[in-house]
């Protein structure tokens, strides 16, 4: 458990807690004190969930259920202030520091990535942007060679599907294509 | 004709022969298992698209565009990486993966200059291709973002560029380099978007790299490009032919633009190669439109006058006159000529018939005299066939491999490759060389013995090798018992049993710990597959043909013969140096290595030949030198040779041809022998030829003309003129005839025709009623002789030794980017790897001698003293110096002596004692007395034939059938009068020969 948590640290519990017990029970909130935004789950390649599913149960299927990863585990918490297009962002940005640059997806793909969310940022034809940007996160989800290209999508896009406001759009409507800007 | 497109599968063929089926797109296909399903895919007619994929190359999996979907299997996995598996259902065309192939199209263009219309690939990109068969339409992240189309160009190597924004790091270069050249030059530099290939060090000039072009081969993108493809744009036509250098006989298509020849491709269909080349066959064509080249006949009265430029008419009837004025004055055995093993079958069969019918002698002799001819005289004398015993590819199944006096890296590049290839799936390497050769280690291969000799100690050495196997029982009792001569192997056994053979006595003379002898020795004799490679380090040697039966005895008694992975096989240094031998090249020989005393094969040739014939041998080229300057040879047609460079002894060469009253030169270039000459009759180079080539696997391959001869004419067109002009009459309308007169005398050769080798590409000697298609591998169920041979080998050391004036042993070698005397490669830009010889010397022997590297030094021998650049190299241990002789300039074969093999006249290259000084220090060489040529021979000859059994009988019967009646009426005038020096079983001989 850790990031903007009051109560950071390794805990060993049995499958089966809920992430909110983690994060408001064991973690007791953030550390800045401001309400709870969301939490990356399972690692830097993980989902970031919202609150309203933090009763999901920490568990491999629960979690892959509601579009998350139990990955190794770890819980990173962000507070109201953090901004999730940034965050997707350095989600792509991760992926083009550690990619080893054999499979095109991952290798120029992340790089693309990190230009595209960009412009959909500074509102540069965003609805297009944003195609283009979830239709990168299919080609690297199903093409990349490893699960470095294959899972920096989940990030991603549950970034886009939880949190659209961050990029500048209302919603993702259908939960995927036809998004408004 | 159109551009021939070779079918890319994709991945390498698998080698298993269990089938499975699969159904693909619909199609049922079977294929063996371990196939990819891109290649099940390819073969069932279906297309996947694919980028990093190509069938020279293990899959890689990193594109991403062939990616399909299986039933039963989750996501979409490469087909590529994916081995079918019996049942499987596959999709390869599914709105998923083209959505994933058009993705991953559109991030590749994303960072790809857009400049197709102007790219010396257009048309011939898979790039490019690509975004065709994806449907790409629009590349959305438009071409702002970050890129490499500033990367910059290498363009250091002659040959080709490196363009670095055209990259898409398929990988293809560096596995290409790793996989099928097995250098390991190029690597991916950096990772994730700033991965880009590197070639190491500065550039690809200065990396590792050896310019085989089978980078430029596999990339899919104009990133790796030959220059001339860059600067005259792209080919539209193919002819396919075979390369002129050196014996490996690499299959190229030759990559026309209207009658410009744009590049040379490696062929895959090419059996030799398999689609690989070096930087000669692939890029050093150049010399062939040399301005250098002559290109009209030309004569001269005297060497004192000017070339006159003159019609072939006059040229003909100008050489055959003179021709036949000398024989009219000096006798029809004046005259003789020398075939070349640069030319084709056809060419150098019409030679050795001009020589044999027209001239009406049986002077012909070819350059094979001095390279080759102890592998024909060792190989025959055991197995009875004079030709190595394998295929190339047999080396893939070699488990042990014995590489003996052979530099294959620099001078059997292809070969080369294939044998990296199998080190690295695990075989063990031996080496029996006194340089260190690349192959002793590099990347990822190490021999497991270096046997590092001195120089002259072959025999012993391999006769060590086999009192190990012997004593120590690691011999193959059933192959011996059943393939082999139970008396002359017991006669062997005794002999190479004695403790003058054990390791321990041979380990002083030939400098070699007797540890490592054994260590070989057991490594070899325990081997599934033992397999022996050999070059002109076993040949060009006083004892070269001993030692090709020493090495012929080691694989017969460890049951190395017979099948894929073991063998003796020479590599041959000359294109076609097997079918010049072959052709009847050789003063005592018809084509096929038939004697010329046989009254049943004479006969047969007299018949088709519409003349009689002689049935006593002719002159070999030495001996053809030494009667010059003894003024009973007076007239001398050579074809393709430069004996004024290449021979041993150039002083001595060049004394004899001045002896001459006629000397006819038929070459491509003015060289160091037509300075002798009085006709020059201009050749046509590799890609004007017509015929065919035999390779060291006794393979023939097409030759085909790839533009019209420079000089207007075929060389067998003037070949036959000629002895058309001397009265004889000869003529041929093309030479697939000339293949058919070869078929019809030629009972090795009685099913090859040019008809066949165009259907079938090509085929391996013997090839007739038995073997309708060739055969890969000889003496299979049993020797061509019928039991094999076994021959006592004793080591009778050289009269070449060192001494206190002249204490160290040169031997010579060749180098990567030249070719032989350099008369093609000196040519071409292969001069910027290699601009000069260089002398390599060890630390210890320069620095006692005040020399540095780079010191420009004098090097004398007994009978000659050059110039050349010293380099301090630990290659050679102390005592032993090295050079190339690959430039006129330095003339490393003015040092070089005349001794040479005994049973061959094979010169001994490979071992001259001499003394290097900084060029400043004079050498003083006063002429040393040497006993004549023939009497040396004579001692050599008995010292050489085994004392055992009727060693008189057998001197006679080598003397009957090598030598000509003159040699052996002068040998026996000499022993009369000095019967003392002379052994008793030779004047018995002699007895017995009169």
């Amino acid at each position: 458990m850790a990031g903007n948590i009051a109560r950071g640290g390794i805990l060993e519990l049995a499958f089966g807690v809920s992430l909110r017990e983690l994060v408001e029970g064991f973690g007791a909130g953030t550390r800045t004190g401001l309400p709870v935004k969301t939490a990356q789950v399972g690692g830097p390649l993980g989902s970031y969930l919202p609150t309203s599913a933090f009763d999901v149960s920490m568990d491999y299927e629960s979690l892959l259920a509601i579009g998350g990863m139990l990955g190794h585990g770890g819980v990173v918490v962000f507070d109201e202030s953090v901004n999730m297009a940034k965050q997707a962002r350095f989600a792509m940005a991760f992926c083009a520091e550690e990619s080893c640059g054999k499979c095109t997806p991952c290798r120029i793909g992340a790089t693309r990535g990190v230009e595209t969310i960009d412009k959909i940022v500074s509102g540069e034809r965003r609805r297009e942007n944003l195609e283009l940007l979830l239709d990168l996160c299919d080609v690297m989800t199903d093409g990349s060679l490893c699960a470095m290209g294959g899972l920096t999508p989940l990030p991603v896009k549950s970034a886009l599907d939880n949190f659209p406001a961050d990029f500048g759009i209302d919603a993702l409507v259908g939960g995927a294509r036809d998004a408004t800007s | 004709m159109t551009l021939l497109h070779e079918t890319d599968f994709g991945t390498p063929q698998s080698k298993s022969t269990d089938l499975i089926s699969v159904v693909i797109d619909g199609v049922s296909i079977t294929v063996s298992e371990g196939t990819s399903v891109m290649r099940a895919a390819t073969e069932a007619g279906l297309t996947v698209p694919k980028l990093c994929a190509t069938d020279s190359l293990n899959a890689f999996g990193s594109c991403r565009l062939c990616v399909v979907e299986i039933d039963s299997m989750k996501g979409t996995p490469a087909s590529c990486t994916t081995p079918c598996i019996e049942g499987m259902v596959v999709h390869t065309q599914t709105p998923k993966v083209e959505k994933i192939r058009r993705g991953v199209m559109e991030l590749y263009i994303s960072d790809h200059p857009l400049d197709c219309l102007t790219c010396p690939a257009n048309g011939d990109c898979e790039l490019q291709d690509m975004a065709g068969v994806v449907g790409l339409r629009d590349v959305r992240y438009g071409y702002a973002g970050e890129n490499h189309l500033s990367a910059e160009t290498d363009d250091s190597n002659p040959y080709f560029d490196f363009d670095g924004s055209k990259c898409i790091v398929c990988n293809r270069c560096v596995r290409a380099c790793d996989e099928v050249q097995g250098t390991f030059a190029l690597t991916i530099e950096g990772r994730g978007f700033a991965s880009k290939v590197s070639p190491g060090g500065l550039n690809f000039m200065q990396s590792e790299c050896v310019s085989c072009g089978a980078c430029v081969q596999a990339c899919p993108t104009s990133t790796l490009e030959e220059k001339s493809v860059i600067q005259l744009g792209m080919p539209t036509r193919t002819v396919l032919t075979t390369c002129a250098y050196c014996g490996v006989g690499c299959t190229f298509k030759a990559e026309l633009r209207g009658d410009q020849l744009i590049r040379m491709v490696p062929a895959k269909s090419g059996q030799s190669n398999e689609g690989h080349s070096c930087v000669k066959g692939r890029f050093a064509f150049g010399y062939a439109s040399h301005p250098d080249r002559i290109t009209k006949p030309m004569i001269r009265e005297t060497l004192r006058d000017d070339w006159r430029e003159v019609s072939w008419d006059e040229a003909i009837s100008y050489a055959a006159a003179r021709l036949k004025q000398v024989q009219a004055k000096y006798g029809e055995n004046s005259i003789g000529g020398i075939t070349s093993s640069r030319c084709t079958n056809e060419e150098v069969f019409a030679v050795q018939k001009m020589i044999r019918a027209a001239f009406g002698n049986n002077n012909v002799d070819t350059c094979a005299r001095v390279c080759h001819s102890p592998t024909g005289y060792g190989l025959s004398q055991t197995f009875g066939t004079s030709a190595g015993t394998q295929d190339f590819k047999s080396v893939g199944s070699a488990d042990v491999i014995m590489l003996i006096g052979a530099n294959p890296t620099d001078a059997h590049p292809v070969f080369a490759s294939r044998m990296k290839r199998r080190l690295r799936e695990g075989a063990q390497l031996i080496i029996i060389d006194p340089r260190r050769i690349d192959l002793v280690k590099s990347p990822h291969i190490k021999a497991a013995n270096h046997l590092q000799l001195q120089p002259g100690t072959n025999v012993a050495v391999i006769n060590a090798i086999a009192n190990v196997v012997m004593t120590e029982h690691l011999y193959d009792e059933s192959f011996v018992s059943e393939r082999c001569e139970d008396d002359s192997f017991k006669r062997w056994f005794d002999f190479i049993i004695r403790p003058e053979n054990s390791p321990e006595v041979v380990a002083t003379l030939a400098g070699v710990p007797a540890d490592e002898i054994r260590s070989a020795a057991r490594l070899f004799g325990s081997a599934k597959n033992g397999a022996i490679y050999y070059g002109l380090g076993v040949t060009e040697h006083s004892q070269g043909s001993t030692m090709v039966m020493g090495m012929a005895n080691l694989a017969m008694a460890t049951g190395n013969l017979g099948r894929e992975g073991v063998g003796v096989n020479p590599l041959r240094g000359q294109n076609n140096v097997q079918g010049a031998c072959d052709m009847g090249s050789f003063p005592h020989e018809f084509s096929g290595y038939r004697h010329v005393s046989d009254d049943v094969v004479r006969e047969q040739f007299e018949k088709v030949w519409e003349t009689k014939l002689q049935s006593e041998p002719g002159l070999r080229i030495p001996n053809m030198l030494d009667a010059a300057i003894d003024g009973r040879f007076k007239a001398i047609f050579i074809q393709g040779e430069d004996i004024a460079q290449s021979d041993p002894n150039v002083k001595h060469v060049k004394h004899g041809l001045e002896s001459m009253e006629l000397v006819i030169v038929q070459d491509l270039f003015i060289n160091e022998t037509s300075a002798f000459a009085h006709v020059f009759l201009p050749g046509t180079s590799f890609l004007e030829k017509d015929g065919t080539f035999t390779n060291a696997e006794r393979r023939i391959n097409r030759v085909r003309p790839v533009m019209a001869p420079k000089n207007g004419k075929q060389e067998w067109q003037i070949v036959s003129e000629l002895a058309q002009a001397l009265g004889y009459p000869m003529h041929y309308d093309n030479a697939a005839q000339i293949m058919d007169e070869i078929a019809e005398l030629t009972p090795t050769f009685r099913g090859v025709s040019f008809d066949l080798l165009d259907r079938v590409g090509s085929v391996q000697w013997p090839c007739n009623e038995l073997q309708p298609l060739g055969t890969p591998t000889m003496h299979v169920d049993k020797f061509v002789r019928g039991l094999g041979q076994f021959m006592e080998t004793a080591y009778v050391p050289t009269d070449e030794r060192t001494t206190r004036k002249f204490p160290l042993l040169l031997t010579t070698g060749r180098i990567l980017s030249h070719y032989n005397v350099g008369a093609q490669t000196r040519r071409t830009q292969n001069t910027a790897w290699h601009p000069e010889d260089i002398l390599e010397i060890h630390e210890s022997d320069a620095s006692l001698r005040g020399i540095s590297d780079g010191t420009q030094v004098n090097i004398a021998s007994r009978v000659g003293q050059t110039l050349l650049r010293a380099k301090i190299s630990n290659r050679v241990p102390p005592g032993v110096v090295y050079t190339t002789f690959h430039h006129p300039i330095s003339g490393a074969n003015v040092i070089t002596t005349d001794f040479s093999d005994w049973a061959t006249n094979c010169p001994e290259y490979k071992v001259t004692a001499v003394e290097v000084r900084p060029a400043s220090e004079n050498i003083q060489i006063e002429p040393e007395e040497v006993a004549p040529a023939l009497i040396r021979m004579a001692k050599q000859i008995a010292e050489s034939i085994p004392a055992a059994g009727d060693a008189s009988r057998a001197i006679a019967g080598h003397l009957q059938k090598f030598w000509t009646v003159q040699m052996r009426a002068e040998l026996s005038t000499y022993v009369a009068s000095h019967e003392s020096e002379f052994s008793a079983e030779l004047i018995s001989a002699l007895d017995r020969v009169h």
